[in-house]
């Protein structure tokens, strides 16, 4: 399209024209009618818009069927597709709402969780873990305790030593007596 | 046979077309309806299929639109207004549609989409169907351009063949507001080379 006009023409004023040249007073149809760079600018852009118009009627296919109008009393005639389309989008809708629900079950069971929570779980595993390590150094139930050598720690070696001599006594006997 | 959708809507832009028909038509003459029907079947379908590209969604929005317009005829009391009417109901119905398929797509996004627009048409042959699918996607690109009111009252005007009086009565809309819409939808249709050139290839 040509961009190259002369003073008077104007490309607004083709545009006006196409788009309904009712709007042009006679002296800009005149121009339209007698400058020739006018008269080009509006061929082409007409011509194109005439062309996509046919273009897009040829490029339409011929319907095929009738459209048929609904008898008094009766239903037209459902394609098929169409209820299976609606069950297919209830059954859409119908999972969906399931999916919130379960998803909103699912989250109020996980939350809110708050720092007070945090603490007292803190505070209950270091309790766990403090029997844990109380289980490790004396893995032993308290009613079994009473005889266990740990319990008895504190009793007079001299007890144990009389009631279970260890081997050699003499001469620990003896380095003790030295000492004395 | 091709369809010359554009002249038979120019032709009757500003005269009272199928006047008696209407009239009869509103008084509940069904086949004052049928004749409505028949005259303009094709037109509704090319409008339809022009904005959705696919055979079968547009034969079921056509019928759907007929339908509609056949209970609610014995409202319209200006029978000069039917056209306009008609294409108000199926520009309706085709909204709907689309809203609806855009609400289905939310539910299918992993699924396909009936899409039958692919399938190549076996009346007119396969090498028709993929000159008719480029068209269609070249159009579309160029109408992604505009904004919804420029793209409606482009197709209106241009593929559909309706007079500014019309369009502004199917849009509900002033005169002067279609003609600043249609005029933005012009100029840029007039700077889009790429459009022009396809245009005069395909005359070629
Ligand atoms: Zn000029």
């Amino acid at each position: 399209m040509s961009e190259d006009r002369k003073p008077g023409c104007s490309i607004a004023r083709v545009i006006r024209y196409v788009v309904d040249e009712n709007d042009l007073d006679p002296e800009q149809r005149r121009h339209l009618r007698e400058c020739p760079v006018c008269r080009e600018e509006l061929k082409q852009l007409d011509g194109g818009l005439r062309r996509l118009g046919h273009m897009a009627a040829e490029h339409t296919p011929e319907p095929v069927r009738r459209p048929v109008l609904p008898v008094e009393g009766r239903e037209l005639p459902h394609r098929p597709v169409l209820l299976w389309r609606l069950a297919w989008g209830t059954g859409l809708g119908f999972a969906l709402v399931m999916l919130i629900a379960v998803w909103t079950v699912f989250q109020s069971s996980i939350s809110p969780v708050s720092y007070q929570d945090i603490a007292q779980e803190m505070a209950e595993d270091e309790m766990l873990l403090a029997e844990v390590l109380a289980l490790e150094e004396n893995p032993l139930p308290d009613a079994y305790r009473e005889i266990s050598p740990e319990e008895t720690a504190g009793i007079d070696e001299e007890i144990f030593d009389f009631i279970v001599p260890v081997e050699g006594w003499n001469m620990d006997q003896e380095s003790r007596t030295k000492e004395a | 046979m091709r369809m010359a959708v554009m002249q038979e809507g120019t032709d009757l832009c500003g005269r009272v077309d199928k006047a008696a028909a209407v009239r009869r038509a509103a008084a509940g003459d069904r086949e004052a309806f049928e004749e409505l029907m028949d005259a303009y079947h094709r037109r509704i379908f090319a409008m339809v299929y022009s904005r959705i590209t696919s055979r079968m969604d547009a034969e079921d929005i056509t019928q759907e639109i007929f339908v509609r317009a056949f209970q609610g005829v014995r409202s319209l009391r200006d029978p000069e207004l039917f056209k306009p009417w008609l294409y108000r109901i199926a520009l309706n119905a085709i909204n709907d549609f689309l809203r609806k398929k855009r609400l289905r797509s939310i539910f299918t996004l992993f699924t396909r989409e009936r899409d039958d627009s692919e399938v190549p048409d076996p009346i007119r042959g396969g090498s028709d169907y993929l000159e008719r699918k480029e068209f269609w996607t070249r159009l579309n690109e160029f109408f992604s351009r505009l904004s919804p009111s420029e793209r409606e009252v482009f197709r209106l005007k241009f593929l559909d063949g309706l007079c500014i009086r019309e369009i502004a009565e199917v849009m509900e809309k002033n005169e002067s507001t279609i003609k600043t819409h249609l005029y933005r939808a012009v100029e840029k249709f007039r700077r889009e080379s790429d459009l022009s050139g396809f245009l005069k290839e395909e005359k070629a």
